[in-house]
C-alpha cells in the first residue's frame, strides 16, 4: 500500500476512564491509530475491552477523558452541541447491531431521514434515497416498513441510510450479530462494494471472523489498549493458526 | 425541575435543523398510532377535563342569564332546580375546585403518557440524534405530539361540554335553555377550554421532552434483551 494515505480519523493518546462507585474504571488507555480514506477497518476484541469506547469516541458518540480525536482534521472534543450534530449528520454514516430504522416509516423515508436532516430538498432527497436503495438491491421495496422486511433486507436500507449523505466515514456496530452466517456475509460484502465504489471509510466493531476475509486492516483490542494493528496481508497466517486451534 | 422552562425555550430557539414540518408530523401521528391504546387513553382524559371545564363555564352563564329574567315563570323554574340566583352570579366554588382538581389529573396523565413513551424510544431518540437530529427537533417532535392530542382532545371535550349544557338545560328549564343561552359567553367558554386543553397538554409534555431532548446518541448502539 502507498505511504501517502489520506488519514481520515486520527486518535492521539485516547483515554476514557469511568467512575463506578469508588473505583475509576479504565477503559481505554491511551490509544492511538490513523485511519485512512477509503479503507476497512475491523476493531476485534472480547466484550469489556474497551471495544466500543474506542468505537464510540470515532463516531463522535462520546468524548475523550484525555487525549484528541480528529475526524477529516476537527478536533471532536472541541465542538458543542450544534456542531457535532452537524458533523454526525454529515460526516459519519451509522449501521447498528439491531437495525435501528424508525418502525413507523417505510425504506426510501428511512433513507430520507438523514438528507432532510442535512436540509438537502425533498425532492432531491427523494430521488437519491431511492437511487442508493437501489444500489444495496432492495429496488423493489421502497415502500415497505421494517416490520415487512427481514433482518437482511433491513440492515440493507440501514446501510443506505448511513450512506445518504455521502459520509467520510461510516461506522458498523456489529452489523452481523443479529443475522444469521449467510445474510452477514452478503451484508459484509456490500460494505466491502460500496466501501470501494464510494471511497468511503468503514469501521466496524466486530465478533464476526468472516470480517477478517474482507477488511483491510485489524485492530486488537485488549484492556483498553490496541494490541496490534494489522493488515490483511499479514493476517492470514494469524486467522491460520486461530482455525487451527479449533 | 423550575428551569424546565427556560431550558425548554433555550433548545427551542437553538439553531435548529431544518426537518420539514410535514415529516415531524408525519412522526408524531405514527408516534401517537403506534401506541394507540394508551393515546385514547389519554385523550379521554383531555375530553373529560375540557368538556367539565366548558359545562360549567356555560351552564354558569346560562344560569345568570336565567337568573337576570324578570319572567316569574323562570325564576320558579329556578326555584323548583333549588339554585339560589345570588350564589350563582358569585360562581360556585366548589365546581371550581372540581374544575381545578379535573384539569391538573389531566396534565398529570399526559405527562405520565409522555414519559412512558420517551423511555419506550430512547433507542429511536438515539437514532435519530446518531442521524444529525438537533435537541431543538425531538423537542419539537414531542411537543407537537402532545399538541395534536391537545387540539383534538378539546375540540371533542368543547362538543361534549356543549351537549351537556343544552342537554341539562333542557331538562331543567325546558325551551329556555336555549332562549336564554347566552351566545357570546358560550364563544367565550369553548375559546378559553380550546386553549387551556393545548395549554394542559404543552405543560405535560414539557418535561417529559426534555428528558427526550438530552438523552445521549450513544443510547442507540444499546442492544435490548
Amino acid at each position: 500500500m502507498a505511504t501517502v494515505q489520506d488519514v481520515v480519523v486520527r486518535a492521539i493518546d485516547v483515554r476514557k476512564e469511568f467512575s463506578r462507585g469508588q473505583e475509576v474504571v479504565h477503559a481505554l488507555r491511551g490509544v492511538s491509530v490513523d485511519i485512512f480514506r477509503g479503507e476497512f477497518l475491523a476493531i476485534m476484541g472480547p466484550s469489556g475491552s474497551g471495544k466500543s469506547t474506542l468505537f464510540n469516541m470515532i463516531g463522535g458518540l462520546d468524548k475523550p477523558t484525555d487525549g484528541m480525536v480528529f475526524i477529516d482534521d476537527v478536533d471532536i472534543a472541541q465542538l458543542d452541541a450544534y456542531e457535532l450534530a452537524w458533523m454526525r449528520c454529515r460526516k459519519i454514516g451509522y449501521i447498528f447491531q439491531s437495525f435501528n430504522l424508525l418502525p413507523t416509516l417505510t425504506a426510501l423515508e428511512n433513507v430520507k431521514i438523514p438528507m432532510l436532516f442535512a436540509n438537502v430538498d425533498e425532492d432531491t432527497a427523494l430521488d437519491k434515497a431511492a437511487r442508493i436503495l437501489e444500489r444495496v438491491g432492495l429496488g423493489e421495496r421502497i415502500f415497505h416498513r421494517p416490520g415487512r422486511m427481514s433482518g437482511g433486507q433491513q440492515q440493507r436500507v440501514a446501510i443506505a441510510r448511513a450512506m445518504a449523505n455521502d459520509p467520510a466515514i461510516v461506522l458498523a456496530d456489529e452489523p452481523t450479530a443479529n443475522l444469521d452466517l449467510h445474510t452477514g456475509e452478503e451484508i459484509i460484502h456490500l460494505l466491502k462494494k460500496l466501501s470501494q465504489e464510494l471511497h468511503v471509510t468503514v469501521i466496524s466493531a466486530t465478533h464476526d471472523h468472516k470480517m477478517l476475509n474482507l477488511c483491510d486492516r485489524v485492530a486488537w483490542i485488549r484492556d483498553g489498549a490496541i494490541e496490534r494493528l494489522e493488515r490483511r496481508a499479514d493476517l492470514k497466517i494469524t486467522v491460520g493458526t486461530i482455525d487451527g486451534h479449533q | 425541575m423550575s428551569e424546565t422552562p427556560e431550558e425548554l425555550l433555550a433548545i427551542l430557539s437553538s439553531e435548529s435543523s431544518h426537518l420539514p414540518n410535514k415529516t415531524l408530523f408525519q412522526l408524531a401521528m405514527a408516534g401517537l398510532r403506534v401506541r394507540i391504546t394508551r393515546s385514547l387513553v389519554t385523550l379521554i382524559s383531555v375530553i373529560l377535563a375540557i368538556a367539565y371545564l366548558t359545562y360549567s363555564g356555560v351552564s354558569s352563564a346560562l344560569i345568570r342569564a336565567l337568573a337576570g329574567s324578570d319572567a316569574e315563570a323562570v325564576l320558579t323554574l329556578l326555584r323548583q332546580a333549588n339554585i339560589n340566583p345570588d350564589q350563582v352570579r358569585l360562581g360556585n366554588p366548589v365546581d371550581r375546585w372540581l374544575v381545578v382538581m379535573a384539569l391538573l389529573t389531566c396534565t398529570v396523565g399526559i405527562a405520565n403518557a409522555m414519559l412512558m413513551s420517551v423511555t419506550e424510544r430512547f433507542r429511536e431518540i438515539g437514532t435519530m440524534k446518531c442521524l444529525g437530529a438537533e435537541d431543538s427537533t425531538v423537542v419539537k417532535l414531542f411537543l407537537i405530539e402532545s399538541s395534536l392530542m391537545g387540539v383534538v382532545g378539546s375540540l371533542v371535550g368543547i362538543v361534549t361540554g356543549l351537549a351537556l349544557t343544552f342537554l341539562i338545560g333542557l331538562l331543567q328549564f325546558g325551551g329556555y335553555a336555549f332562549s336564554y343561552m347566552p351566545m357570546a359567553s358560550m364563544l367565550v367558554y369553548s375559546g378559553l377550554s380550546f386553549v387551556a386543553g393545548i395549554f394542559l397538554c404543552l405543560v405535560g409534555a414539557g418535561y417529559p421532552a426534555l428528558l427526550a431532548a438530552r438523552m445521549r446518541p450513544v443510547e442507540a448502539l444499546r442492544v435490548e434483551e
